[in-house]
């Protein structure tokens, strides 16, 4: 196990330089000068030329890359053009929104799905399944921000249980931060959670039509018990895999989400980015995502080996 | 005392199984034997109460003073794996992939709260232990991924046994196992039914396995017992038309004419195939495995050549790399002279000369398309299409005996035997000199098996092929060939006249393959033959 977690590490690491050296291609060969795009049209030349000195696009191809690589490592992600902070603390400020929204959003569905997606399949073909298969259809259907608009209005606006939008940092206390974040987590969970809990019901199904139930049932387990002591961890490879998408979804994704809510996350961040130009940040965020991306994929392949014994040979 | 009162099983008013009534004495091993669809398993399932949602029982199946039938689900929790226990055909599949065997035989005790956690774990060594899986090779530890069949159906008898259970019910334990594994599978179920004095219930198809096993025999058919008594009995008088037949199907000898010319068709010369393993770490190189080594041979026009050996023995590889479908790394296979060469673009002209026909009935056509197409498939192998492409499918259909209105159906409309039938009418169809037939009648039952033999038979005869016929079934290639090869771990060990090699066997490894094939004593045969 220790063995296949250092084989994925590598390969990890292989990954992001992999992803590192596209990255940079794909900026160096955008046509033309970054910095002139960066300042427009009427830019004046010694502030271009200032400009590229600061993205650091003189010198050989090698040694940019070098030191654009070596600077992330270090954590110094050079100076944002339009909010003149480091990238870093820009982003770090960002991923203490986003990230707990994640995770947030993440849980909630989870914790929708596993047990919805077991009672359908527990009841495959019955009054149950048929109306939690119409609803998840519709949590997929509805869209979110629709969604997320309807949540203020019932419990910001008319119950006014929770603010209708904004983020008092995690300074003003773990209670009013989550409290603040709970709407767009709803908001997120409920199209996640109901393909998690489709997929949960048809994996589950699946792997109870297996032979070991049978034997599970032979031994003299009752049907429950055979669903949970055999069935569940079987059927958990695919529901891994949508959980990992789903995350990796939900830290840059949910860009509507947080514009709805005026939450300052990575989403509105990388947004702003774009639209002013600001191609430091936008270098450095995309890099930080794959990271984020690539690490996730990583966690997925170690809890499935953790699940499934036969995925431990393979490294 | 287990007994089966007029159990009766129906699904949506259909019978499955008429009024079964069956003794199944204490100590004992009771056999019972039919084909596919004569409800074996239902009766299995019934006793067990695990029968699929929509079947309804009727009648009584007493274990001691309770009925089967009625007692509640809770119940019958509690006796399932205690009282009775029941092994299944598939071995490969019968594990949870995920836990360790130790947790899955141990589970059984800590679920009828027998016993402690590490009690349990006790136990399960010692019946690990007894099922021939000693600790210092099979530690509890190990998953199942990590045995092979024969190891897993082991596992699988540790587990149902557990509780020491007064009835084993073991369905087809050892149809999906090569006949050495057989044999020791069913050495086992042998010494525990003395040992522990349990029941054994033996489900099979196989009349031999039942001969060398059972005390008593029940036939069934159709959903009812045609026939029971003491085995020697029963095999000796055979009352029931149905259990001649099954019997004389089982031993079936096709009508053969020595037809071989002295031309060699097909030649192979040193063939060797490696497959890559997995590689150890990310810059690990990938290691190999030689599936096929150094192996030559070659069959003559109309010859009819045996290929047996167990399972992972590289008979299908080898099978392979004949079709071209892999490249070989190192000898060569020649058909006619002309080397066959693995790669995107297959010689058609060679290829139509050689067709295969494979052991799965089901799987291997494809579900969306009419049997017209299906049989007129190989044709993209010429260069042409040939315009009469109609008539000579329905000429292929002719010669397998189906009716040329086949050719407007859909595959599922057809049973496993006509499904094979169609698979040789379209190995027929390019009019090939040779036919592979790999496994080709090992999923068939035993009437329909006899039924094929006869078909392949007649069509050597009527269109002078030559098959290479691949098999585990030893009975089966006695019957059906001229000359045998038996393969083992890669190499051919030993070659000869079909019944020379049979008869006098010389290698080891095909003594040991004869004697673990099950037989029905010849002294009981002689009464039947009338």
């Amino acid at each position: 196990m220790l063995r296949f977690a250092l084989n994925r590490a590598l390969s990890l690491g292989l990954s992001l330089l992999v992803a590192s050296v596209v990255i940079f291609a794909v900026i160096e060969v955008i046509p033309g000068d970054p910095a002139a795009f960066m300042l427009g049209l009427n830019a004046q030349p010694e502030a271009v030329e200032a400009l590229r000195d600061q993205l650091g696009l003189n010198g050989s191809l090698i040694s940019r890359y070098l030191g654009w690589l070596g600077g992330m490592l270090t954590g110094d992600f050079g100076v944002s053009y339009t909010y003149k902070v480091p990238v870093s603390e820009l982003i770090l400020q960002r991923l203490w929104v986003s990230l707990p929204l994640a995770l947030y959003a993440l849980i909630l569905s989870t914790l929708i799905a596993f047990p919805v997606g077991l009672i359908a399949a527990a009841r495959r073909g019955s009054a149950t399944d048929y109306g939690i298969m119409g609803a998840t259809q519709l949590g997929i259907a509805v869209p979110n921000f629709w969604f997320a608009m309807l949540l203020v209005l019932v419990f910001a606006v008319n119950l006014r249980w929770f603010s209708a939008g904004g983020f008092p940092g995690w300074d003003a206390g773990i209670g009013p931060a989550l409290k603040a974040l709970t709407l767009p987590a709803v908001a997120l969970a409920l199209p996640q959670a109901s393909i998690l809990a489709r997929v949960m019901r048809s994996a589950l199904i699946e792997t109870l039509g297996q032979d070991y139930i049978r034997t599970a049932r032979a031994k003299g387990l009752t049907r429950r018990q055979a669903t949970t002591r055999h069935a569940l961890r079987n059927a958990m490879i695919p529901v891994l895999t949508i959980i990992g998408l789903q995350f990796s979804f939900l830290l840059a994704g949910a860009i509507i989400i947080e514009n709805v809510f005026y939450l300052p996350g990575l989403g509105r961040l990388i947004f702003q980015g774009i639209t002013q130009r600001d191609l430091i940040v936008v270098e450095s965020l995309v890099m930080i995502l794959v990271f984020a991306v690539i690490l996730v994929t990583f966690l997925v392949d170690i809890a499935y080996a953790a699940v499934d014994p036969r995925l431990r040979r393979r490294a | 005392m287990i007994r089966l009162d007029r159990l009766s099983v129906s699904v949506h008013g259909l019978p499955i199984l008429r009024d079964v009534t069956l003794e199944i004495a204490p100590g004992k091993v009771t056999g019972l034997v039919g084909e596919s669809g004569s409800g074996k398993s239902m009766t299995a399932l019934a006793m067990m109460g695990l029968l699929p949602q929509g079947f309804v029982t009727n009648g009584h199946a007493w274990l001691d003073d309770r009925d089967l039938t009625t007692l509640p689900e809770r119940e019958m929790c509690r006796l399932r794996g205690n009282r009775v226990g029941m092994i299944f055909q598939e071995p490969m599949t019968a594990l949870n992939p995920v836990r360790c065997i130790g947790d899955q035989v141990a589970e059984t005790l800590i679920i009828h709260g027998k016993a402690n956690r590490a009690d349990a774990m006790d136990i399960a060594r010692q019946r690990l232990d007894r099922v021939g899986l000693p600790d210092d090779r099979f530690p509890l530890t190990r998953y199942p991924h990590e045995l092979s069949g024969g190891q897993r159906q082991r596992v699988c008898i540790a587990m149902a046994v557990a509780l020491n259970p007064k009835l084993l019910i073991a369905d087809e334990p050892t149809t999906a196992l090569d006949v050495t594994t057989q044999a020791q599978i069913l050495d086992l179920l042998k010494g525990l039914v003395e040992e522990e004095g349990m029941s054994l219930l033996l489900i099979t198809h196989d009349l031999a396995v039942v001969a060398d096993m059972a005390d008593h025999v029940a036939v069934m058919q159709e959903g009812e017992i045609v026939e029971q008594g003491p085995t020697e009995v029963l095999f000796r008088t055979m009352a029931h038309p149905y259990t001649r037949k099954l019997f004389a199907a089982s031993s079936h000898q096709p009508a053969r004419v020595a037809q071989a010319e002295d031309v060699p068709l097909l030649s192979v010369e040193g063939a060797v195939r490696d497959y890559p393993t997995a590689r150890k770490g990310v810059f690990g190189r990938p290691g190999s495995f030689r599936a096929v080594d150094d192996v030559s041979f070659s069959v003559n026009r109309g010859e009819s050549l045996g290929l047996v050996g167990e399972s992972g023995c590289g008979k299908s590889t080898l099978t392979r790399a004949i079709l071209g479908l892999d490249a070989l790394q190192g000898g060569s296979i020649r058909l006619d002279g002309q080397e066959i060469h693995a790669g995107p673009h297959p010689d058609g002209a060679i290829r139509r000369r050689m067709q295969v026909v494979f052991q799965d009935p089901y799987g291997s056509f494809n579900p969306r398309w009419r049997v017209e197409r299906l049989v007129a498939e190989p044709f993209h192998l010429m260069d042409t299409r040939p315009p009469d492409t109609r008539d000579r499918v329905a000429t292929a259909l002719g010669d397998v005996g189906l009716p040329p209105e086949a050719m407007e159906r859909y595959i599922h409309e057809f049973s496993g035997g006509q499904r094979q039938r169609i698979a040789i009418a379209r190995a027929l169809i390019t009019n090939p000199d040779l036919i592979i037939l790999d496994e080709a009648v090992s999923a068939l039952d035993v009437s329909i098996r006899a039924q094929i033999l006869d078909l392949l038979a007649k069509l050597q005869r009527e269109h002078g092929l030559a098959y290479l016929f691949i098999s585990h079934d030893l009975s089966v290639v006695r019957a059906i060939t001229d000359r045998v090869m038996v393969m083992q771990a890669g190499r051919i060990v030993e070659e000869g006249a079909t019944d020379k090699v049979f008869t006098d066997p010389q290698h080891d490894y095909t003594r040991t393959l004869i004697a673990a094939t099950p037989v029905i004593p010849a002294a009981w045969q002689g009464e039947s033959d009338d």
